[in-house]
């Protein structure tokens, strides 16, 4: 019954090995787990505003002061964070992630039936 | 007993590398590295929030499928009105007003669409309307859960912005428009809409979420006001969400280059509060820098959270003391008398005795329409004496001629 210690002790070695290496990876849960604070708090601000009638109203009469406004806003959850607004391309927005930490992208239409997308990205 | 060991062992150790593997890809796919749910912060289980980003977008469709609505009718309320007032619904239902709303209620509607995958909904479209009875009130459903409803009572508020053949009659004078501009408001206008949805936010595990949002406005003109101008009575129906925004479009006639133009232009106009309350507020408007009687066939155009709602003075028009003899005269009231002909009519009479009357012809599915616009102190004259006597608006019908405003 020897080997079947073995057997079992080297494969706990193993997952912990593997498990330890993930821990520390960039990718890992335990370090998203700090970043997941603030970029679920980015995605929510994303969301609100694509969706929020106000800043809607404000880009529709007032482009760049409504993206300055939501800049500022973006910063004060993440400082590196930055937002976007943009025609979509080809008919579809951005999807393929261009920043390194964090990117969502969100379509929305404003006022007058135009299409545009709210990206944000850290 | 050996097998069954080794067996489970590999079993378990697949296990735990698959696991790793299915939470590091989990973890790490768009949006963000946290997953698709973390769109809307559901980590810490906030169901609310994502309610909330869903309300507040759904509040948004409601409201600039409303501004769509009051804007369109305004905009093609001329042919809208000729159709309205000679009862062919079908065709006023088929008319631009209606088209271009519906097409921006889809529009607005895909947010939920183009955003299906990032936010994990799921969610039907609103169809427009079928043309039948009045779309006074427009109301798109979905299969069996969707449904936006826009609701105007005082329609057609409005304007024709251009028309294609105008002529200007006043004393003998017939001078070709190059341009011209109607507003055929009311003195009292309200509006609501009523958006309400039914979604899946499958990811969330909220199947069946039921949510409405609906938004009321009235507005009147109020001729007891006590600082002297007009008074506009404005009331909502949620509290401290909104703020009202006012423009006086006055009446100007000018001659450019030998051209006529029939326009509105911008009064100054001074606005004050007279009263305010969290659902209602009185705001009095005054013309600034020009006397009173400066302002002619003035409408106002109040933005109330956005949505244009135009209104005209409370102007009483009485038909009968507009009539008589053989002549249909405007009496000096601030709001336009507008007649309209579908077919030849033979009761008018030689246009070189008619005051301050605008005719515009217009083409709508290949029939015409003759519009007689009298402005203020124009007149109109008949060649028989017997329009005026007994219901004027009844006895021109019967010849063909239609009263379409006020």
């Amino acid at each position: 019954m020897r080997w079947v210690v073995e057997l079992a002790v080297s494969s706990f070695i193993l997952v912990l090995v593997l498990a330890l290496y993930n821990y520390a990876a960039p990718g890992s849960l335990a370090v998203q787990a700090g970043e997941r604070g603030r970029f679920a708090e980015l995605s929510l601000f994303a969301v609100r505003l694509a969706s929020s009638p106000e800043f809607l109203f404000r880009l529709w009469q007032d482009w760049d002061g409504a993206v300055q406004q939501a800049n500022a806003e973006a910063k004060s959850i993440e400082p590196l964070a930055s937002v976007n607004v943009t025609r979509p391309a080809e008919g579809a927005c951005p999807s393929s992630p261009q920043a390194p930490r964090f990117s969502i992208s969100l379509a929305t239409v404003l006022p007058n039936g135009t299409t545009v997308c709210v990206v944000v990205r850290a | 007993m050996r097998g069954q060991v080794i067996l489970l062992t590999a079993l378990i150790i697949a296990m735990a590398v698959s696991a790793v593997l299915i939470l590091q890809s989990v973890a790490t796919s768009a949006p963000g590295f946290g997953g698709v749910r973390a769109a809307y912060g559901v980590f810490s289980r906030d169901v609310s929030k994502a309610v909330e980003a869903i309300t507040s977008y759904l509040d948004y469709v409601g409201a600039v499928s409303l501004i769509n609505f009051t804007e369109n009718t305004a905009l093609y309320a001329l042919p809208a009105v000729g159709f309205d007032v000679k009862g062919e619904p079908v065709e006023y239902c088929k008319w631009l007003h209606v088209n271009k709303t519906a097409d921006m209620v889809n529009a607005s509607m895909m947010f939920f669409v183009a955003n299906r995958a990032s936010l994990g909904l799921s969610v039907e479209l609103p169809q427009r309307p079928q043309p039948a009875g009045s779309c006074k009130t427009l109301e798109f459903k979905g299969v069996d859960r969707t449904i936006v409803r826009l609701n105007v009572t005082g329609l057609p508020n409005g304007t024709l912005l251009v028309t294609p053949q105008a002529e200007n009659y006043d004393n003998g004078l017939k001078r070709q428009v190059e341009q011209f501009s109607l507003v055929l408001p009311k003195s009292s206008v309200a509006l609501s809409y009523r958006a309400s949805m039914v979604m899946d936010v499958s990811l969330l595990a909220l199947a069946g979420l039921n949510v409405t949002r609906e938004f009321n406005v009235s507005a009147r003109v109020d001729v007891n006001c006590p600082a002297g101008g007009v008074c506009v009575n404005i009331t909502v129906s949620r509290p401290y969400m909104w703020t009202a925004k006012f423009e006086v479009l006055n009446r100007t006639i000018y001659i450019e280059e030998g051209r006529l133009y029939i326009n509105y232009t911008l009064a100054g106009i001074d606005v004050d509060l007279v009263d305010y309350t969290e659902y209602s507020a009185v705001y009095s408007i005054k013309p600034e820098g020009l006397p009173e009687g400066r302002l002619v066939e003035y409408v106002i155009k109040a933005y109330v959270a956005n949505i244009p709602i135009y209104l005209a003075p409370a102007a009483a028009v009485n038909p009968q003391a507009a009539c008589q003899g053989s002549e249909l005269r405007n009496n000096g009231w601030d709001v336009p008398i507008v007649l309209a002909n579908f077919t030849k009519v033979n009761i008018l009479d030689s246009s070189t005795s008619y005051r301050n009357v605008t005719k515009i012809n217009y083409n709508i599915y290949n029939q015409e329409v003759t519009y007689w616009v009298i402005h203020r102190n124009g007149k109109i004259v008949f060649n028989s004496n017997n329009v005026c006597s007994g219901d004027v608006k009844q006895n021109l019908r019967n010849r063909g001629l239609y009263w379409v405003y006020p």
